[in-house]
């Protein structure tokens, strides 16, 4: 791993990349904007792990109504059966469609659990100052960020069941509670990822630019 | 390409290729964005009856049924989004081909630009689609729409307007924020 020197004076636009030079600390509550895109740029977003670990552990709480509860109820020739994400998946599996039955579960069931399960162990390991392999946990981070948005395959799909199958002869398919919780998790994992600083996990191996406090004026 | 020495994160790639590319791509994505919109994704006939369902319809429905935080997440990541960083794509480039400069404030819009990058997904929604199809067909006669193709179509201008652009270079040259250039 290659050892950056101390960088104190210089901070980087979060949006845009623009590299700004600072000189002197700033009182606690001032902030800077970058004088290119006006974005707040911060050294650390500030309450990083704070922020990060109430929003994956309201993602938890969410992720057991969002399996438990119905996502829809399917009216069909009289009889009604409320289903949950499990269900759906289940369906595909029995009608023999094994590859996109996998995708879904995939999409709804693995991808919202493992984006948890990896954020709750990132703030963890940051929180614990754990100095094992910064570079594979960066990259975890990196894939938590960029599979997050796949989890709305649910969502959609059953936006487009309800609007199809809709006072038809045959069936009806009415949007249940459990789609509110579902989607709630992916809406709080997606911000979850957003407000936790990568940067953190790098600072115990280079503690000569470390914390969020320890900011300056630019 | 420049890449972070630690982590290996991608700072700044090589200029890809003209804005040129970036602009036609969201011109005619503006234009595809209509007839996507407009025409049904699916139309499913059951018993003589047919239904067919625009992308409207699936937010409308989800509205109906009780869920309207749902049906507005919906509406945001499939339509609105989309269409707004088209538009301001479009508005960040095409004073650029027709006056030869950005927009006052440019940085501003580039910045929105890329918050609504966060929410377009109109990449899962075809997904979707697909899976909706192959739930449904057990159920009734199931065929793809008019405005599903447009909707592919769409998908593919954006994804090249998307890519095409190298972020970094647009930024050294939009004028910055609260600027009167």
């Amino acid at each position: 791993m290659p050892e950056s020197g101390p960088v104190d004076n210089l901070l980087s636009c979060h949006t845009c990349q623009l590299t700004l030079e600072v000189t002197g600390p700033i009182p606690h509550k001032h902030h800077i904007c970058c004088p290119r895109c006006g974005t707040t740029v911060h050294r650390r977003i500030p309450g990083s792990l704070q922020k990060t670990a109430a929003l994956v552990i309201a993602g938890f709480i969410l992720f057991i109504p969002a399996n438990l509860l119905p996502v829809m109820t399917v009216t069909m020739m009289g009889s009604t059966k409320p289903d949950t994400i499990f269900d759906g998946v289940v369906q595909l599996f029995q009608g023999g469609m094994w590859g996109i039955g996998l995708l879904l579960f995939t999409a709804s069931i693995v991808v919202p659990l493992m984006k948890l399960v990896g954020l709750a162990f990132l703030v963890i390991s940051v929180y614990l100052k754990w100095t094992w392999n910064p570079y594979e946990r960066t990259r975890l981070y990196a894939v938590i960020s960029f599979i997050g948005r796949w989890s709305m395959l649910d969502v959609f799909t059953l936006s487009l069941l309800a609007g199809l199958v809709q006072l038809g002869h045959l069936a009806t398919i009415v949007p249940g509670e459990g789609a509110f919780a579902f989607a709630a998790v992916v809406v709080i994992t997606l911000f979850a990822s957003k407000t936790f600083d990568p940067r953190l996990i790098w600072d115990v191996n280079n503690p000569s630019q470390s914390t969020s406090e320890k900011t300056h004026h630019a | 390409m420049a890449r972070c020495q630690r982590c290996g994160g991608r700072l700044k790639g090589a200029s890809r290729c003209t804005l040129d590319v970036p602009l036609v791509m969201a011109l005619t994505a503006f234009i595809l964005f209509w007839p996507a919109n407009l025409f049904p994704v699916m139309t499913i006939t059951e018993m003589g009856h047919s239904r067919s369902a625009r992308i409207w319809d699936g937010v409308v429905a989800l509205w109906n049924g009780g869920l309207e935080a749902v049906a507005v997440l919906t509406f945001l990541c499939a339509i609105l989004a989309p269409l707004a960083a088209i538009v301001l794509l479009l508005y960040l480039l095409l004073p650029w081909k027709l006056f030869g400069h950005f927009p006052r404030n440019g940085a501003y819009y580039l910045r929105l630009l890329r918050q609504a990058d966060h929410w377009r997904m109109m990449d899962v929604y075809i997904l979707a689609v697909f899976i909706s199809y192959t739930k449904l067909v057990d159920l009734a006669q199931v065929k793809p729409g008019e405005g599903l193709l447009a909707f592919i179509l769409l998908l593919i201008c954006s994804l090249v307007a998307y890519f095409s652009l190298e972020p970094s270079e647009l930024w050294e040259q939009v004028p910055p924020v609260h600027s009167n250039a």
